[in-house]
């Protein structure tokens, strides 16, 4: 005789065999949506591009019409126009608010399933290592792209669209804007995104991945600080992994100004090798304490 | 036909061998997986899902081999572990869900599975509340109910009773046993109390120190001791026992003046008063072994 009255039946469906990520994926971003304080600071983070957005309405308003009150102002104020540098700039100047998010969303992303001894569960199920990683990587990769790229798509299309001679022909001219705009947003949301993970799997807990993440940042900026200084060689600034970001931005965008290195120097390739292969060790990380919980 | 077989199996930590070299195979039914701490136990579960590699040696379930199809297995196995699991700010139905859908349901058939075993484990009520607001008994079936998610032919539940209060306990007894009953899921229930064994397996493993002790029907293992009886004698006996060996029966001295004997059915029970009034010796007692779980494991252990 049955305990309860109820019963559960034979499950006859069919098992979805492919994609098991985007389960990973989307559960994680369910999880933070819920989130009070992921909201206040996605919101925070959102501050930068609506003033984006309203310097785009008001430079191409100003622009295009000479009676306008504000365009002699606005027509000697460099830093109010739109182009590719300011895409740049945004996207450099959303860096804290990316650190910030991605540290909230990504600090407990694998600490916090193995504290609560969740992995047993999950990996009981049919999924490898790498569904759970990739689903992990990239939601945390996904709210930094939230942050600067997604953005900046809907800032150029706010150009396009408050263009008097906008076509369709026109829209292909964002093309390349589009490119390096998503170039450099990788850059900085990938590494970033790898190193919190990579902490993740190695901290026991939320708190002590941020402080840990935040320390090896300071740290790593410190040493590269040091270094220039005592060799007096500003091109040691790039065994900084934020400095090296922001020059890869540079070089993405063209921009020759440079606060930190003698840039005739410092070769692209070698910055692009130290932050591929810093994000290789931090996917390395990631995969061997995850891969070492599914199979041992 | 064997539902699980091992052959050969090995599993180290390093250089600490946790599985020496253990062969046996299991039928369809209530397993009881019995050892002290350390057996192995849980190391043979994790080898079962997977998530340690056997050093050497083979594991069949159903027709899959470990860990070559391991998610066909993944996919047939519902795993309750031992420890405390908790997602603090998910619901029961979302965290459900979540592990419907990692087998591979679907949204929508996840959502209807969860909702259907949450009402067997008696969890309704409590369904959309955060896990970190359930007691050590709800806990215990949320467990459950995400390891009978999808339906699964086997079951392997590492000490489901841990930490349940009596009644709680009998209930989730009653749950597994339906569940293997009525349902013809095969169970392997690896457990340290040994009276939950005793009421519903029909097969037990014992593990000791990596090495199987005992694998086989649990019946055979306490008819084992229906002709086996214990007596407490006067001394001297010496007579009394060689009167014993006249009569083939077989004998075994214990400690503070107690004698096993095991008493063939040929021979009548009456015999052993007689044989001792011929010796001279008086018998203080006769009781029959226990045929208890506990004392058998406690026997077999000492093997």
């Amino acid at each position: 005789m049955p305990v309860y009255p109820f019963t559960y039946r034979p499950f006859e469906g069919k098992y979805i065999r492919r994609f098991r990520w985007w389960v990973v994926f989307t559960e994680e971003i369910r999880l933070w949506n819920k989130s009070r304080i992921f909201q206040i600071l996605f919101l925070f983070g959102l501050i930068q591009p609506l003033i984006r957005f309203l310097q785009v309405l008001a430079y191409n308003s100003a622009m295009q019409d000479p009676n306008h009150p504000l365009a002699p102002l606005i027509r000697t104020v460099t830093w109010l126009k739109v182009d590719a540098e300011m895409y740049y700039h945004f996207i450099r100047l959303q860096a804290p608010c990316v650190l910030i998010v991605l540290l909230f969303v990504g600090a407990g992303a694998i600490c916090a399933d193995r504290k609560n001894r969740l992995w047993e569960v999950y990996f009981s199920k049919p999924i490898h290592w790498y569904d759970y990683l990739i689903g992990k990587v990239l939601a945390v990769c996904f709210a930094g792209y939230a942050l600067t790229f997604l953005p900046s798509l809907i800032l150029m299309f706010t150009d396009y669209i408050t263009q008097k001679n906008s076509s369709i022909f026109t829209l292909f001219n964002y093309l390349p804007l589009v490119w390096k705009c998503f170039l450099f947003s990788s850059v900085m949301v990938i590494p970033c995104a790898l190193g919190i993970i990579a902490g993740s799997s190695i901290f026991p807990t939320e708190n002590i991945t941020v402080i840990s993440v935040i320390t090896i940042v300071i740290a790593n900026t410190t040493l590269a600080g040091l270094l220039s200084n005592f060799l007096r060689d500003p091109n040691f600034m790039q065994v900084s992994l934020p400095v090296a970001v922001y020059f890869m931005g540079q070089k993405i965008f063209n921009i020759s100004r440079n606060m930190f290195f003698r840039t005739d120097d410092i070769s692209t390739l070698v910055i692009s090798s130290y932050i591929f292969l810093s994000s290789l060790l931090f996917l390395i990380i990631s995969v061997y304490q995850v891969r070492k919980a599914e199979r041992g | 036909m064997a539902y699980i077989e091992v052959e050969n199996l090995t599993v180290t930590y390093g250089d600490f061998v946790a599985i020496d070299n253990i062969s046996f195979s299991l039928e369809p039914g209530v397993i009881g997986l019995i050892g002290p701490n350390g057996a192995g136990k849980t190391t043979l579960i994790r080898t079962f899902l997977g998530f340690l590699r056997p050093q050497k040696g083979k594991i069949l379930i159903g027709s899959f081999r470990i860990p070559k199809d391991i998610l066909a297995v993944r996919t047939m196995v519902g795993h309750m572990p031992e420890k405390e699991v908790i997602s603090p700010k998910v619901s029961g139905v979302n965290f459900l869900v979540y592990c419907g859908r990692l087998v591979g349901m679907s949204y929508v058939d996840a959502l209807e599975r969860a909702h259907e075993v949450l009402n067997y484990v008696g969890l309704q009520e409590a369904r959309y509340r955060p896990m970190q607001t359930y007691s050590t008994g709800m806990l215990q079936r949320l467990k459950l109910a995400q390891a009978i998610l999808h339906d699964p032919r086997l079951l392997i539940l590492d000490e489901p009773t841990n930490g349940l209060d009596p009644d709680g306990r009998l209930e989730m007894l009653d749950l597994i046993r339906e569940i293997a009953e009525q349902r013809g899921v095969t169970t392997i229930l690896s457990t340290h109390l040994l009276p939950d064994v005793q009421s519903l397996c029909n097969q037990v493993v014992v593990l000791k120190k990596g090495i199987v002790e005992y694998c086989g029907s649990l019946k055979e293992l306490i008819e084992s001791r229906v002709n086996q009886y214990e007596i407490s004698v006067q001394e001297p006996y010496d007579g009394f026992l060689s009167i014993l060996k006249n009569f083939d029966i077989q004998y075994e001295i214990l400690p503070q003046g107690k004698i096993s004997i095991y008493i063939p059915d040929s021979v009548d029970h009456k015999k052993i008063f007689e044989c001792a009034r011929a010796s001279g010796t008086i018998i203080r007692s006769f009781s029959p072994a226990s045929g208890s779980l506990s004392e058998l494991f406690q026997d077999s252990l000492q093997i």
